[in-house]
């Protein structure tokens, strides 16, 4: 799923991650969750933590850039 | 009466160091001198080729100007060849050719985990910075040993992303989790106590009575490390979160920031140093 609000995609994980970049495209056949999907679902168990949620808000603020960076 | 670690051990049968770092060791406790240490590590072509690569990769920042084992334990210091020299060891020791996971994107996770470590604790011990890439690195070693003992089980046990797998629950499957697992490996292959205290504890934090700041970088990057998609653990899912674990680290959230921004490039500029280490 995307997200129009913001420059995530598919590809934003994979670039942000390294993934197919640095280890493969092996690394990288995941890729049908977002970036915003990726997040929330690997860290649905720890999201209620305060501290989590900023470090979800940092990782995402630098996975825009990078990916804007990029494009 | 035989210990549980023993029966255990026994059972799936962990790797021995190589002669070479058991030589290495030994000379190491007898404070032996850099030119004699340097030709133990010389009788080994693929150990000196490890090293001069090591030492001369972007991640030290050496540039390609070290050209000598004896000089790359003068610039980088005994103990860091050597726990180098270890877990690389340990890595090629235990790898796997089974499919059950992903060992390009499981280093990708662990020297993830390492770099980020190494860099969260620079405001507060930088002087442990060394240990915490090794930690990062070895934390998950376990798990990899649960890929060798059955790699079918592991499979079943961890089939990515259906749910999260807590420590209880490998602990019914396989009657030890993967903490206590890299623990007894990190212990027999003779791994300074800290890197096998920061393994043993990575998903528990709260519960180290020592190195609790090494034992906090690596929780707390390895959480990070899952949020950014680097690699793959063979769990999808964190499962706990320690606040204390990040207070322990001194870190203002913008610090955190630039943390992760030259962890990030740090693992793009690494590309080699990773395939050294498998």
């Amino acid at each position: 799923m995307k997200h129009s609000s913001d420059n995530y995609t598919a590809g934003s994980a994979k670039s942000i991650g390294n993934i197919e970049n640095l280890f493969g495209k092996e690394a990288a056949e995941d890729a049908d969750l977002d970036f915003d999907d990726h997040i929330n679902k690997s860290l649905s168990l720890v999201l209620h933590h305060d501290d989590v949620r900023e470090m979800v808000a940092i990782i995402k603020k630098l996975t825009r850039d990078r990916t804007n960076k990029r494009s | 009466m035989q210990t549980y670690e023993s029966i255990f051990e026994k059972q799936i049968n962990l790797p021995s160091p190589p002669i070479v770092i058991q030589k290495l060791q030994s000379c190491i406790a007898q404070d032996v001198g850099n030119y004699e240490l340097a030709q133990i590590i010389e009788t080994d072509q693929a150990f000196t080729a490890r090293v001069l690569r090591l030492v001369n990769s972007p991640f030290y920042g050496f540039a390609g100007r070290i050209v000598s084992v004896e000089e790359a334990i003068t610039m980088l210091g005994l103990n860091t060849i050597h726990q180098l020299l270890l877990t690389t060891s340990l890595l090629n020791t235990i790898k796997t050719e089974n499919r059950a996971l992903d060992l390009n994107k499981f280093w990708a996770h662990s020297f993830g985990v390492g770099v980020i470590a190494k860099r969260l604790l620079f405001k507060c011990r930088r002087d442990l910075q060394n240990e915490g890439f090794l930690g990062g690195i070895l934390h998950d070693i376990g798990r990899l040993i649960f890929v060798r003992i059955n790699p079918t089980q592991f499979v079943e046990l961890y089939a990515r992303q259906c749910k999260p797998i807590d420590l209880s629950e490998e602990e019914k499957h396989w009657q030890i989790d993967h903490q206590k697992l890299g623990e007894i490996l990190a212990q027999k292959w003779n791994f300074p106590s800290s890197i096998s205290t920061a393994i043993a504890y990575h998903h528990t934090p709260d519960k180290a009575t020592e190195n609790k700041l090494l034992v906090s970088a690596v929780h707390v990057a390895d959480v990070l490390c899952h949020a950014l998609a680097v690699g793959d653990s063979g769990n999808f899912f964190v499962f706990h979160y320690s606040p204390e674990a990040w207070l322990n680290l001194e870190l203002t959230m913008a610090e955190l920031e630039t943390v992760l921004q030259k962890s990030l490039d740090e693992i793009e500029n690494s590309k080699h140093l990773l395939g050294d280490l498998h």
